[in-house]
């Protein structure tokens, strides 16, 4: 399971996010500043971080370039979630070495997504480094998915939204929607943090 | 507000234009003096030619008068021997009359003897009159040459009138000195020469002899016939001094003290031997001579200077009026670059506000779009109270963004003066009590609050809406600049007329650099960057209290908390509220 750090100084909204992380699978953390986000970094590292970027104290700029500066932290992946939706906000907060931006407000779905492409990345690397070779799960996508679900597998892999994937494929939302129920049920994944992974062996076949 | 206008764009140089001006009257003028220059010397040049000639004319006049007075007097002295004879003196006088009637320069022609007693004469009145004291018998007595015609220096006749008389010696039979034939010359037939080279009234021709002494002028002067003209600097010892035949030039005149340009010519003709010559002189007033010159010069200067005068007070108006429009123009570049400057201010004030708003709507409609999200997917797997807490944040969310739109009109009503003043009666305590509990709950404040409020605070009558921004503003800011755990108080109290709120924290502080403009709208310090606010609060306060006739002073300092004390007139009775002046501190 992997591990997501929530820091947002907003209580309501950092609830609310941890509640819909939690619903998709994913081990939650929060934080109320950054000062306080450092300290459960070095408590545990996680796998990603969501932060925002105004927060009393150590905003999330500063985080990211402390965590940036040590060698150890440096590689965990880094969301800024922020309501500052300046495209200079936006380039300042990628230039300093965040790996995405969600921009306020933004839906559940963008949310999962965001998520799932980053530990995506991550998981890709692992297997590589793993040397895993996965032939029963290659068996079982091979017996049970479609053509056009193993398609909608590797889109969700990359973070595509359910609206990005219908526009890409040229399908109706409601058809993505439903191959994405299909495969969930097809592959047994209760949650998107399990179909990210499965979406990362499909890539191996 | 710093306007740097840059200066050097609208100055002129105006010393350059004054310069050039200068330069150009400066060519001007000498082009014109140098001009005048010339025509002066033009004009010399003429002049001294034209008398050079005129004084030409009376020479050639006078060598021929001289060369047949010279050939008379010698036929004269040949007819002599015949006429010294018995009833020779008739015939002799006769002889003599017809001659000098038939000369017209001739006066007298007489012959004088050896003792200097007239013997014969044209006439016949002065027979026998002794003239051996006279010039013109002395100098062929003294001289002796039988060649030489000699010409005596004037003197003042019988007659009364000036004469020069030419005379030769009469030889006796040894050759001796025998007497002398003298020739008067007619002083009017010289006039009338003279006269005839005047060619301008200014002018005038004078006869002398060549000893210095003047025989006639003309026009006649006063007292001029007779006169030594040899004297120091005078024209005639000028001519002699030169040693030159003829001579033209400038100075004053001896005789009649008088600027002149003169021609004068030594008279001394080659084919008659004269033991004296004869000098004329023909000249023009310089004054008349360079009237006209003189009259061009100053109808041009004056012109001139009329005309530099022009230029000068043209190009000085032109630069004082070209300064003030310098001037006027700066001041308008300013302006416009001053109210360039306020509305870009005003502008980036507004895009500032625009997207703080924005800022602020999005947190709650994040909130918002989780929370229904939430319910959407995860329904079924929610428990009954995560899904009560769904709905409260929805409620929040609501909430939060309605007084969001309620500040920012609250605001622009004030801001406006469109709120409408609708003084009530009510309790001040509770009043204040209830704000304060509101804005505690609403800030989920984990603070040390306490509030105190006074038992004389009573009632008053004030806007409801006015006063509850201020209370509102006032705390919900300590709440917000206050760390949790850090302490917050609420003090209300009255004296008299006045109400007094006191409000302390011990959050954040104003940085002194941001104190002064703390109550700007839109303003915000750059401590509180990171922190939620629209920058509307504290200029809303004071808003609301100057509509209230109520003033606001702070104390602040960074790191150490704030304490902001407003004041506001209060009246039991309607139409009695009292207004005090704004102040900060």
């Amino acid at each position: 399971m992997y591990s997501i750090l929530i820091i947002e100084d907003e209580p309501a909204l950092c609830c609310n996010i941890e509640l819909i992380l939690r619903m998709e699978g994913f081990d939650t953390r929060t934080a109320a500043d950054g000062l306080s986000g450092l300290a459960r970094i070095s408590e545990k590292r996680p796998d990603l971080i969501l932060c925002d970027i105004l927060m009393p104290g150590m905003d999330g700029h500063t985080l990211l370039s402390q965590l940036k500066s040590e060698a150890e932290l440096a590689d965990i992946p880094f969301i800024f979630v922020t309501a500052l939706g300046e495209r200079s906000d936006v380039r300042r907060g990628m230039s300093s070495g965040a790996d995405d931006y969600l921009t306020k407000p933004f839906t559940a779905e963008e949310l999962v997504a965001a998520i799932t492409g980053r530990l995506h990345r991550l998981e890709t690397i692992r297997l590589f480094s793993t040397r895993a070779t996965f032939r029963e799960e290659h068996a079982i996508l091979r017996q049970r998915i479609s053509a056009r679900e193993l398609e909608i597998l590797l889109l969700v892999g990359n973070g595509a939204t359910s609206r990005e994937i219908a526009d890409r494929l040229g399908i109706s939302l409601r058809t993505v929607e439903v191959h994405r129920s299909n495969l969930m049920d097809k592959l047994g994944a209760a949650n998107a943090a399990i179909l990210a992974r499965w979406a990362v062996i499909a890539e191996q076949m | 507000m710093n306007i740097h206008v840059p200066k050097y764009h609208l100055r002129h140089d105006h010393l350059t234009p004054r310069l050039a001006l200068a330069a150009g009257l400066l060519i001007a003028a000498c082009f014109i003096g140098y001009s005048m220059y010339q025509q002066h010397e033009r004009i010399a040049l003429r002049e001294s030619e034209r008398l050079a000639t005129q004084a030409k004319v009376i020479n050639e006049n006078l060598g021929r008068q001289l060369d047949g007075i010279y050939l008379a007097l010698q036929g004269i002295r040949k007819e002599l021997p015949g006429w010294e004879c018995k009833d020779g003196t008739e015939l002799a006088n006769r002889h003599l009359r017809a001659l000098a009637d038939a000369m017209p320069g001739i006066r007298t022609i007489m012959i004088i003897d050896a003792a200097g007693t007239i013997t014969f004469c044209n006439r016949e009145q002065v027979i026998g009159q002794n003239v051996r004291h006279r010039e013109y018998f002395q100098a062929p007595f003294n001289g002796r040459n039988l060649k030489i015609l000699y010409i005596s220096p004037p003197f003042k006749s019988i007659l009364g009138n000036f004469v020069i008389n030419i005379g030769m010696m009469i030889p006796g039979p040894k050759g001796e000195f025998n007497g002398v034939v003298s020739a008067a010359l007619d002083p009017e037939y010289f006039k009338i020469l003279l006269g005839s080279v005047l060619y301008a009234p200014d002018m005038w021709a004078a006869l002398a002899h060549g000893d210095g002494r003047q025989f006639l002028m003309v026009p006649e002067q006063e007292g001029m016939a007779g006169l030594d003209l040899d004297q120091p600097g005078s024209f005639f010892t000028r001519h002699r001094e030169s040693g030159l035949a003829a001579n033209v030039m400038t100075g004053r005149v001896y005789a009649t003290g008088d600027e002149r340009m003169m021609a004068l010519r030594t008279i001394k003709p080659d084919s008659v031997p004269t033991d004296k010559p004869l000098v004329v002189a023909v000249g023009r007033s310089t004054s008349a001579l360079y009237a006209d010159w003189r009259r061009e010069s100053f109808g041009k200067g004056a012109l001139f200077g009329i005309l530099a005068l022009a230029l000068t007070s043209a190009l000085l108006f032109y630069q004082h009026h070209q300064r003030k429009f310098e001037t006027t123009s700066a001041r308008y570049l300013e302006e416009l670059l001053r109210a360039k400057e306020a509305a870009q201010e005003a502008n980036e004030a507004k895009s500032r506000f625009l997207s703080t708003v924005a800022h602020e709507f999005r947190t709650p409609l994040s909130l918002l779009t989780s929370s229904t999200d939430i319910l959407d997917r995860y329904d079924e797997r929610l428990g009954r109270d995560e899904r009560t807490q769904q709905h409260d944040h929805i409620r929040n969310a609501a909430q939060q963004m309605s007084g969001l739109i309620d500040s920012v009109l609250a605001f622009n009503l004030l801001d406006a003066h469109i709120h409408s003043h609708i003084p009530v009666e009510f309790d001040i305590g509770q009043f204040c009590r209830r704000i304060a509990e509101e804005v505690r709950i609403a800030c989920c404040s984990n603070h040390d609050f306490s509030i105190s409020i006074e038992e004389n605070c009573g009632t008053a009558l004030l806007d409801k809406t006015l006063l509850r921004r201020v209370v509102e503003n006032l705390l919900s800011n300590a709440f917000r600049y206050t760390p949790a755990g850090g302490s917050v108080s609420f003090h209300v109290s009255r004296e008299n007329d006045r109400m007094l709120l006191a409000i302390t924290d011990s959050g954040i502080g104003i940085p002194e650099e941001c104190q002064s403009r703390i109550f700007e709208a839109f303003f915000r310090c750059n401590n509180i960057e990171t922190r939620r606010g629209v920058g509307l609060g504290l200029s809303i306060v004071h808003e609301a209290l100057s509509q209230l006739g109520g003033s606001i002073s702070f104390e602040s300092s960074a790191g150490k908390g704030t304490s902001m004390r407003a004041e506001i007139p209060i009246t039991d009775r309607p139409g009695q509220k009292k207004q005090l002046p704004c102040t900060q501190s």
